[in-house]
């Protein structure tokens, strides 16, 4: 940015979301500002009770907010100031709730159908558009069927359904892929990266898995307690979080120690009891005898039965202390200190026969390990 | 496991206890019902089907209970709605005053209804311009049913209502329905068990109502005579004909019983 080249004040954009709250949900005290651009996807990262539901619940009308500003394409939905709050049947809103409740005395095409009439569009326009729905999302074969004899998957597509058929001007998703098991959730992740590419309105969506933001998302917001601390592009927040739970939430090891002595490039890191080799980031090199931190990609590193010998300057002996299926490739933990996190496929996972318990061996180059300060 | 395994599940001690208690429930409900129905014949039953005075009783047990199922309803509803989902003050004394016909005798109910309404109490008082007079008369065999029937439709609804997951009518204000659209299209069918069970269980005590009805209402046939006290006043003077007069309430009772739950399996199924 030159100097003297002012910006104007930010203002409420005529298309897409804008919103600044503040709110509080038990002990929560949520405090964030939040924008989308209609057909970018924005994913609310954070941990439990981060407020990523409470923001979600203020935007759909659902939990009425201390202050702030709502404005999702130049209709004012909430304001503090001008005293507007409107109900929730009053925004076109479209919600994905976790666990996507339908509605249990309803068939599927009901549930689907339900906004249009709620919302009185005309018979013969509310048939063609729930039909519509029903075979965009594979359902019409299910149209009869009562929400109690659906798999997981097919309830969210359901849920997905429904909160659609309306064409809302945001969408909003509560964890959209939580409930489903883990092969499910690959399936479903990859139609709802294809849905959310083809739709021109405003996403926004709560997740607490880096693999849904970095593939449904175009923009990341992380919360932590109530407040932003990083946001920009899912692939740069893993590339470069700017704080222990960024890194954990965006699945990457952040290994945080003292910088002990370098060779050019090539940095030592103390880091618990392990003894980190790697290379400076260009931007922020770390500095002797200050503390700086090592980020590895859990992508990178290699799990062996037996001691490796090879090139890679890191290599750990821990015991492996969790495994997790989150669909994709398995997040395997290990005890080491700091704990270190590896991701496998699952046939290497067969293959080297790791279980919780199993002693391992873990390495990674220099190269795959970026120093800070 | 076997077909005969599953047939005749082994005897524990747990389930000597439910066994027990469920042939002791049985029985208790059972034996009396009998025996009351051997007390009787197909004559006598033909003879008091055919007394105007019991086809009077009836009518007027039917008709009143009818208008008070309305009431109940009608009044029941959206209160059982604000004392399960209000938030204002006084709720906690509400509810507990809604409570207190369950636990209040009859007659006693009677007498405070009677005091009441008297042309000296003061609802008997603000009445009395519009030239409405209530004790001894069918209004007050309606209100007698009312203040001791009333209880169970409410807290069958409350009941209800405190089995409902908010998110589900939460997702249906996200998809424009107004609230009333969502109590009507969401909330009504998921609590209407509950509905159905208060209907049947303050139908049934409406219309077996006695101690307030003849405090307040009195006894007078084709008027305020209904079953109950029809059977009360047959019993001094001729035992085996309130014994028959038994036997209808009885079998109208069941048949309310069995009508409601028709319904509301078939809407179910809908």
């Amino acid at each position: 940015m030159s100097a003297g080249c002012t910006w104007p004040a930010p203002r409420y954009d005529l298309v897409g979301l804008a919103a600044r709250l503040a709110a509080h949900a038990g002990t929560l005290q949520l405090d964030a500002a939040l924008t989308a651009e209609p057909g970018r996807p924005v994913a609310l990262i954070g941990a439990n009770a981060a407020g990523k539901t409470t923001l979600l619940r203020c935007l759909a009308g659902l939990h009425t907010p201390d202050g702030g500003r709502i404005s999702v394409d130049g209709e004012v939905w909430f304001d503090s100031d001008a005293r507007i709050d409107r109900p929730a049947h009053r925004r076109a809103v479209g919600v994905v709730p976790q666990h996507g409740v339908l509605f249990p005395h309803l068939d599927v095409e009901q549930n689907v159908a339900y906004g249009l009439r709620a919302a009185r569009v005309p018979r013969a326009e509310a048939q063609r558009r729930s039909r519509n729905a029903l075979e965009r999302y594979g359902l019409v074969a299910l149209a009869r069927r009562r929400p109690e004899a659906l798999s997981g998957g097919e309830r969210q597509r359901v849920a997905l359904a429904r909160a659609t058929v309306l064409d809302p001007s945001l969408l909003l998703l509560d964890e959209p892929l939580s409930a489903l098991d883990a092969a499910s959730r690959t399936a479903v992740r990859a139609s709802l990266r294809d849905l959310l590419r083809e739709r021109s309105a405003c996403t926004v969506l709560v997740t607490h898995d880096a693999r849904d933001a970095l593939e449904l998302a175009a923009h990341a917001v992380v919360l932590e307690a109530g407040r932003v601390v990083q946001e920009g592009a899912p692939a740069e927040l893993a590339q470069r979080p700017r704080s222990a739970p960024v890194a954990a939430l965006m699945g990457q090891n952040w290994l945080p120690g003292t910088a002990t002595a370098h060779d050019g490039e090539v940095w030592s890191i103390d880091s618990g009891a392990l003894r980190i080799v790697a290379v400076a980031d260009t931007q922020e090199p770390p500095t002797v005898g200050a503390p700086a931190f090592v980020l590895v990609d859990p992508r990178d590193v290699t799990l062996h039965r037996e001691h490796p010998e090879g090139s890679a300057q890191n290599v750990v002996h821990a015991r492996v202390s969790g495994l997790v299926d989150v669909g994709g490739p398995l997040r395997v933990t290990l005890d080491s200190r700091p704990a270190l996190v590896v991701e496998v496929t699952a046939r290497a996972v067969a293959q080297l026969g790791i279980a919780t318990g199993a002693p391992v061996w873990a390495s990674f180059k220099a190269t795959a390990a970026r120093a800070f300060a | 496991m076997s077909a005969a395994a599953r047939s005749l599940p082994r005897l524990t001690p747990t389930r000597l206890v439910v066994a027990v208690a469920c042939a002791i429930a049985a029985a208790f409900v059972a034996i009396p019902l009998v025996v009351l129905a051997t007390h009787t014949s197909p004559g006598a039953l033909r003879q008091a089907l055919s007394d105007p005075v019991v086809l009077d009783a009836l009518r007027v047990s039917l008709v009143t209970t009818a208008i008070s199922l309305c009431l109940v309803v009608g009044v029941g509803t959206p209160l059982g709605v604000a004392l399960a989902r209000g938030r204002f003050p006084g709720r906690t004394l509400l509810d507990a005053l809604v409570g207190l016909p369950l636990v209040l005798p009859p007659v006693v109910a009677g007498l405070a209804l009677l005091l009441a309404f008297s042309p000296s109490g003061p609802l008997g008082q603000a009445l009395q311009p519009l030239g409405v007079r209530v004790p001894l008369t069918e209004a007050a065999v309606v209100l007698s049913q009312c203040f001791v029937a009333g209880p169970f439709y409410v807290y069958a609804v409350t009941a209800g209502l405190s089995g409902v997951d908010r998110s589900v009518e939460e997702v249906a204000t996200t998809l424009r329905a107004t609230p009333w659209h969502v109590f009507r299209t969401v909330t009504l069918p998921l609590i209407r068990p509950a509905v159905a069970y208060g209907v049947v269980l303050s139908g049934a005590r409406a219309l077996g109502e006695f101690g307030a009805t003849i405090t307040v209402a009195g006894n007078l046939q084709g008027r305020t005579q209904t079953m109950p006290t029809a059977i009360y006043v047959a019993f001094e003077r001729d035992p085996d004909g309130a014994v028959a007069l038994a036997v209808i309430l009885a079998v109208v009772s069941f048949a309310l019983l069995l009508g409601v739950r028709g319904l509301h399996l078939a809407r179910a199924a809908v």
